[in-house]
Order: C-alpha cells, then sequence, then structure tokens
C-alpha cells in the first residue's frame, strides 16, 4: 500500500481529507501529501503513536512541518532495535514522487519511551491533537491497557473501530459519554480502506479551500 | 532442560511445539511487549498472560525457547497456528506468573 495507493482510494471513496498514520513514524508523509496534492485530497499529518504503556494514540498535526519535527522527536523515544522484515514485515519509506523507496531499520512497532500523559502535552506543543485509537479493541487501547478510560490527560476524543460498538463501550466506560467519537477505518491493507469513514462539522467561516491546518484546528 | 522437559516438569498444555527439543537456558517474566522485546534473552523460556498475534512476533525477534501462557489465558486458534507456523514453541498453564517461577525453581534448577 503506497502513499498513492491511499489518495487514489480517498479520491475512488469520495473522501475529502484524508490522514495517514503509520505507526511511530512521520516519514511516509513528504510522498503522501504529493500524492493527496495530485488526486486533489486534502492530506492530514499523523502517526498512530504507540506509548510507553502500550496504548495506542492518534496524533494529528497542522502542518507537515510540524509532524516531521514530532517524527524526529519520537525516533529517539523508540527502543534501540533492528526491525527484522521477516518477522515484522518490511518498513518501506517512500521518496516524494515514489521513485524511490528505502527499508526503515529502527523497529517501528515498538514503544515510545512517552507515558500516555507526556505524549498528549507533548503532541499539543507541536500545535497538534491526539486521542486514543480503537478503544474498542482489546489490544494497544487505552481501555484493554488501564482497564478505564482516565480523566487524565484530558481527551476531547476517542476513536472506535467499529461504530456499532459505541453502545456497548459508552456503558462500559461513563466518561467517554460526554466525548467525542471518531470513526477510523484503521486501514492497515487497501481492502479495509472505506470501512469506516468519519464525519466532522466545521465552522462555516474556515477559509476555502479547506486546508489540514484549518480542520485541525477547528478540532482543538 | 529442553522444552519437553519443561513442559513436563510443570505439566502445561502443549498449544505449538515445533521443536521440543530447543535448549531454555533462562527464565523472563513480562507483559510488555516493548520491554520485553529490549530485556528478554535468547534462549529463554518467557513466561506471560499475553496472547495476542504480537506475542509469536515477539518471541522470533528475542529468539525465545518457548513462550507459557500463564492463567489459561485465552488464546485464539489462529495465533497458536501462526506460532507453528514461526516455530514458535507455545505452552500454557492454569498456574499464575508467580506459581510457574517457583515451580521453575525448585523442579528445573533454572
Amino acid at each position: 500500500m503506497t502513499p498513492f495507493d491511499i489518495a487514489g482510494m480517498a479520491k475512488v471513496n469520495g473522501l475529502d481529507a484524508v490522514a495517514l498514520t503509520d505507526h511511530n513514524t512521520c516519514l511516509n508523509l513528504p510522498a503522501f501529501f504529493h500524492a493527496c496534492n495530485y488526486y486533489g485530497i486534502i492530506p492530514i499529518a499523523g502517526m498512530e503513536l504507540c506509548t510507553a504503556e502500550e496504548i495506542h494514540l492518534i496524533c494529528l498535526f497542522p502542518r507537515l512541518e510540524s509532524a516531521l519535527d514530532f517524527s524526529s522527536f519520537v525516533e529517539k523515544t523508540l527502543l534501540n532495535i533492528k526491525n527484522k522484515p521477516d518477522i515484522f514485515g518490511h518498513q518501506i519509506i517512500y521518496s516524494i514522487n515514489e521513485t524511490e523507496t528505502y527499508e526503515c531499520d529502527l523497529l517501528l512497532s515498538s514503544a515510545s519511551s512517552l507515558t500516555l500523559s507526556e505524549a498528549f502535552y507533548k503532541i499539543n506543543s507541536y500545535g497538534g491533537i491526539c486521542y486514543p485509537a480503537h478503544i474498542d479493541r482489546p489490544s494497544f487501547s487505552v481501555t484493554s491497557v488501564l482497564g478505564i478510560f482516565p480523566d487524565e490527560p484530558p481527551f476531547k476524543y476517542f476513536e472506535l473501530s467499529n461504530a456499532d460498538n459505541l453502545i456497548n463501550i459508552s456503558t462500559k466506560h461513563q466518561k467517554i459519554k460526554t466525548m467525542r467519537s471518531l470513526f477510523g477505518s484503521d486501514s492497515h491493507c487497501l481492502s479495509k480502506f472505506g470501512d469506516s469513514f468519519g464525519y466532522f462539522i466545521l465552522d462555516d467561516n474556515l477559509p476555502w479551500p479547506l486546508k489540514s491546518e484549518s480542520i485541525i484546528n477547528s478540532l482543538l | 532442560m529442553n522444552v519437553n522437559e519443561l513442559a513436563s516438569t510443570l505439566n502445561c498444555e502443549i498449544l505449538s511445539l515445533p521443536d521440543g527439543e530447543r535448549l531454555v537456558e533462562n527464565i523472563y517474566t513480562g507483559d510488555l511487549l516493548s520491554w520485553v522485546m529490549g530485556r528478554a534473552e535468547s534462549g529463554c523460556a518467557w513466561i506471560t498472560i499475553m496472547t495476542n498475534v504480537n506475542v509469536c512476533a515477539v518471541a522470533s525477534l528475542v529468539d525465545a525457547a518457548c513462550v507459557i501462557i500463564a492463567e489459561n489465558a485465552e488464546i485464539s486458534d489462529e495465533i497458536i497456528a501462526i506460532a507453528s507456523v514461526k516455530g514458535v514453541n507455545m505452552l500454557r498453564s492454569c498456574a499464575s506468573v508467580y506459581e510457574l517461577c517457583v515451580s521453575i525453581h525448585e523442579k528445573a534448577n533454572l
């Protein structure tokens, strides 16, 4: 699944904006932005960060540059373990027009040393937002790891991988009733693309054409 | 002691045993996968309650002699099948992590 594939699928599925949230890295974002510009899709710079507690957080940034800066910071907080492609798969990074690729040697499926709370405030300091990923899933979710949805840090959103789980999960975790749910497709392959869509109601006064910066800022 | 002997000593259920002759050289316990990745040593029997698919990946990465799933934690057939394919020895016990460690210390001299 290349950045161009993702942008192309977003176009086919009629999406206005799409976020790329690779695990613990933003290095594929330049190619993704290039591909989205080609297809007329609004690209959103993102990452799925694995915190020290092994909780997955979706991080979204207003600008590509801030995401890349954050990615450089995260790289230094990852365990220094080399990827073994036969076990974890290839970690391919694409050049801006996808003519060249290289493999990231550092294992990206490990965890950062940033705790949930440290990550929240760090991402804020880069102008980004973050929220717990797939809280309806039994692995790497804030609810499965901590057992409860914590009061701190003050998340405004949470992500479900399946909208059908909303009632069940909000019965178990009362706190999320006052929060906004976002539905992420969590697509790890093209065939899963478009399984789930998110809708935002944005401020009428946002400048047109929409840019990722105004979308993310309206979620802050 | 090899994995066959350890399984029999601890009275473990055998989930996947592609290499029962593998020597168990040390013991490691932990449930935080990234922690285990960075610290477990090759040839270990890794005792955990984690049963998601990444357990197979981590066991392969650290070259564990076997994984012992404690407290009869539920594990899917799909993950057991992956363990066999990846050559990961996987045992399961109703004992807790603590009880397994005590038994290993008393009976297996590891």
